[in-house]
């Protein structure tokens, strides 16, 4: 965690922090506050390569990156935390000097290991909140269950060819998780890779700045800064082609078998086909209406 | 009635890449079916066998999720903007 002011570092910290200071909404006290907070970003790719630069230039005081793959030339029209001469190094150890050398105070750990659910418990109660910057929807679903399980909020980024969507899982009451607006992951023939179907370089970028954004209002929010809105109950949509933003609107499914059950329990999901849980079969859709919604915690889902 | 249909993202695919199809249908089921006929094969990607969503497929009247209104029944007005989109997991 980066040390509060002392004397000795006072004018570096307000020098290297003024922009932020500057603000009504951030101040000294919100530049604290993010100084204080720590967060997980799993995955050190196109999306997690700018949400590290800009939370560690921001100052967050303790950063957890997690990626268990090596920097392939192909990553580099994107993935901007690594070079040319970083190709076969593990990513979290070229991100970690790119990182140090942005912002040297921030406090980095790295671990170079799959996510799986054996191991992703103690990452991610560690951290204040989670950025989701992972490539894949085994990943992504079993992020979310977790952080639902220990009540961590959850910026969400996900990105294919020209197209990128974000949101923010804020954790409270009347905000809804990822199964509530995408209940089970696609067989693979429906939604192809970004290896298979390709990424135009920015995208990432655009989104990836974006759960930055995300990450640091929700820090802010939680310490009493107040910072606008964030993407909560809202799934924002950026078209590339387009050069346009649009939003939708993000509910609670009251019958959501993660966040909507109490006894939901992460270790009885299998992550490794659909992440359908158990227990919990399709409903047809035409049985069930708006009001049904409200009626049982075992509907899997509207 | 006269809707305006939207697919986002690589779903954009599934209707020849067209940005905006205004067509004339009541419900979400009736656009389905519409658009089924202009495109062929619309109806498997939105659909399972059974006739269900795909739960990986989200479709939005007006910004409103329809699983939170009256599903592929719901009614559409005159106007109406029916929005579909795909999750994606690249990162």
């Amino acid at each position: 965690m980066v040390s509060p002011p002392k004397a000795d570092k006072q004018l570096d910290w307000y020098n290297r922090y003024a922009r932020h200071i500057a603000l009504e909404e951030v101040g000294e006290s919100g530049q604290e506050a993010l100084n204080r907070a720590s967060v997980l970003i799993v995955g050190t790719g196109g999306l997690g390569s700018p949400a590290a630069f800009y939370l560690t230039a921001a100052g967050v005081g303790t950063l957890g990156l997690v990626d268990y793959d090596n920097v392939s030339l192909n990553n580099l029209q994107r993935q901007l935390l690594h070079g040319t001469s970083d190709v076969g190094r593990p990513k979290v150890h070229s991100a970690l000097e790119t990182l140090n050398e942005i912002n040297p105070e921030v406090n980095i750990h790295t671990c170079q290991e799959k996510v799986t659910p054996e191991s992703i418990w103690d990452l991610v109660s560690g951290y204040d909140l989670v950025v989701d910057a992972s490539d894949n929807f085994a990943t992504r679903f079993l992020i979310n269950d977790v952080c639902v399980q220990a009540g961590r909020p959850l910026v969400f980024g996900a990105v294919l060819q020209f197209s990128g969507q974000v949101t923010t899982f804020t954790r409270e009451d009347d905000c809804g998780c990822y199964r509530c607006l995408f209940p089970e992951a696609p067989a693979p023939q429906y939604v192809p890779t970004c290896e298979q179907a390709g990424i135009f370089g920015a995208i990432p970028g655009i989104i990836g700045t974006l759960q930055a954004a995300e990450a640091l209002k929700l820090i802010l929010g939680r310490s009493g800064h107040e910072v606008g809105s964030t993407l909560k109950n809202r799934l924002l949509l950026y078209d590339g082609k387009e050069s346009s933003f649009r939003t939708v609107k993000l509910s609670k499914n009251p019958g959501c078998p993660v966040c909507a059950d109490p006894a939901f329990d992460f270790r009885r999901v299998n992550y490794s086909d659909t992440c359908a849980l158990e227990g919990s079969p399709p409903i047809p859709l035409e049985s069930l209406s708006s009001t049904d919604l409200s009626l049982s915690a075992e509907a899997a889902k509207p | 009635m006269s809707v305006r249909v939207e697919f986002l993202g690589p779903l954009k695919q599934v209707v020849g890449g067209e940005d905006i199809i205004e067509l004339e249908a009541d419900t979400i089921a009736g656009v389905i079916e519409k658009l089924n006929e202009q495109y062929q094969g619309v109806t498997d990607r939105l659909l399972e066998p059974e006739g269900t969503l795909h739960r990986h497929i989200n479709i939005y009247l007006n910004e409103e999720d329809i699983r939170f209104k009256e599903q592929l029944q719901t009614a559409l007005s005159p106007g109406d903007v029916v929005t579909v989109i795909s999750a994606i997991a690249g990162g």
